[in-house]
């Protein structure tokens, strides 16, 4: 999205515009400006595609009535549903990152979706499943805004299906409570959007992807490395190595669509784990962390 | 993803009185070993279930394939002999166990 295709955006309020996120494209809807701005601050150096519809279909739509004026709230139609309640209109911009996460966790038809976040280095991937609130996106976001790896995501590894290839999908990383901190002084240049509170009440901000992971969407890689990583205020920075069979459970356990592969989904499972070194890290401080990882993943 | 399955359970005088005097292994089961790693996983085809077993829990359910009317004390003879040690207590206890996980998740069941 350039300053031409900004103009594109007139037509959020009625056809919509598509994103081209990686492979995939989604269609975005919305007169809140909320849903504008976010796409200014945030979506630059996306492609927008022309309709007709791809693949998944995103309304973050206004209330009506009196209401409009009286705590207005957005609500998120995603492929003719709606699967959350209404929220704050001033969380319309979050509520459309939201709403494409559900679109990637429950609709995917070609690629098994495991919460993780995934960056790349010299061609390959490491792979961070891990429950909200274990650090993840923390380390990914270091990760990348070091300028050493390159950003797939922070919510999703997306892993196809036929060849086990992990496929990006840089969007916004959602940096939550003490990572809003740690990243911002880390990395002052980042962009990253207004804070606000999420529907767990924590405080939260979206920073902006690294241009350079969004110019390489499409670059697909196979998988280096599963780490699960665990933040612990305070703790000396640990890196043990994981059974590649727990590790597999432990990625099963962190997919949204598994069931829905079957045996396909199991095999590339297996797949992942095979071509993988697999590690547990607990982390507090990430100088020192990042060159250990550096240095483990150069081997 | 060791989940307790729905299917197939049997009834309380099926496990007290036992349908039979052997075991078998349910058809489905994908067997998966990592090189240096002790501990498989089987994939139940049926469930989708994952399950992370010992060796021994292998070897033991190889032995019900190749003897499905084994009776118990025939099989604990069988995997003492396939791991190299006594019929003792320990392994009596640890293959009982074994065997009613085993039924527990789906792998096995009474013949």
């Amino acid at each position: 999205m350039n300053e031409e295709s900004g103009h594109a955006l007139h037509a959020l309020s009625s056809d919509g515009v598509q994103l081209e996120i990686g492979s995939v494209l989604v269609r975005i809807r919305s007169s809140l400006p909320g849903v504008s701005e976010h796409l200014k601050r945030f979506y630059t150096g996306f492609s927008i595609r022309p309709l007709p519809f791809g693949h998944y279909d995103v309304s973050i739509v206004g209330t009506p009535g009196l209401r409009r004026f009286i705590r207005p709230q957005a609500t998120l139609v995603a492929n003719s549903r709606v699967p959350f309640l209404p929220l704050p209109s001033a969380l319309a911009g979050p509520l459309m990152e939201w709403g494409i996460n559900w679109c990637f966790g429950q609709c995917g038809q070609t690629s098994l979706a495991v919460h993780a976040a995934v960056v790349e280095r010299a061609g390959r991937t490491m792979i961070m499943p891990a429950q909200s609130g274990s650090g993840k996106s923390t380390l990914c976001a270091a990760l990348v805004y070091s300028g050493q790896w390159r950003l797939f995501s922070d919510e999703f590894a997306l892993i196809d299906t036929r060849t086990a290839a992990l496929s990006p999908s840089p969007r916004p990383i959602s940096l939550k409570e003490r990572a809003v901190d740690i990243i911002k002084a880390r990395y002052p240049d980042v962009v990253v959007g207004p804070e606000g509170r999420d529907v767990e009440k924590q405080r939260f901000v979206h920073a902006k992807p690294p241009a350079t992971s969004v110019a390489r969407a499409k670059e697909t890689a196979p998988p280096g490395w599963v780490v699960f990583p665990k933040y612990v205020p305070g703790a000396r920075t640990t890196i043990e190595r994981v059974a590649r069979a727990q590790a597999l459970v432990r990625l099963a356990d962190e997919s949204f669509n598994y069931n829905q592969f079957g045996r396909v989904g199991y095999d590339r499972l297996v797949d992942i784990v095979r071509a993988s070194d697999c590690y547990s890290l607990e982390y507090s401080d990430l100088d020192d962390l990042l060159p250990r990882l550096a240095a483990l993943t150069a081997a | 993803m060791d989940q307790e399955l729905c299917w197939v359970r049997p009834t309380v005088k099926e496990v007290l009185v036992g349908a039979g005097n052997g075991w078998k292994v349910r058809p489905g089961l994908v067997w998966t070993t990592f090189d240096g790693e002790s501990d498989c996983l089987v994939f139940n085809q049926d469930s989708a279930d994952i399950h992370l077993v010992s060796s021994a829990a292998h070897v033991l359910c190889q032995i019900i394939d190749e003897c499905p009317a084994c009776s118990d004390d025939r099989l604990m003879s069988e995997l003492a002999s396939a791991l190299d040690r006594p019929v003792d207590n320990e392994l009596i206890g640890a293959t009982h166990e074994m065997l009613v996980r085993m039924d527990r998740i789906g792998m096995i069941q009474r013949v």
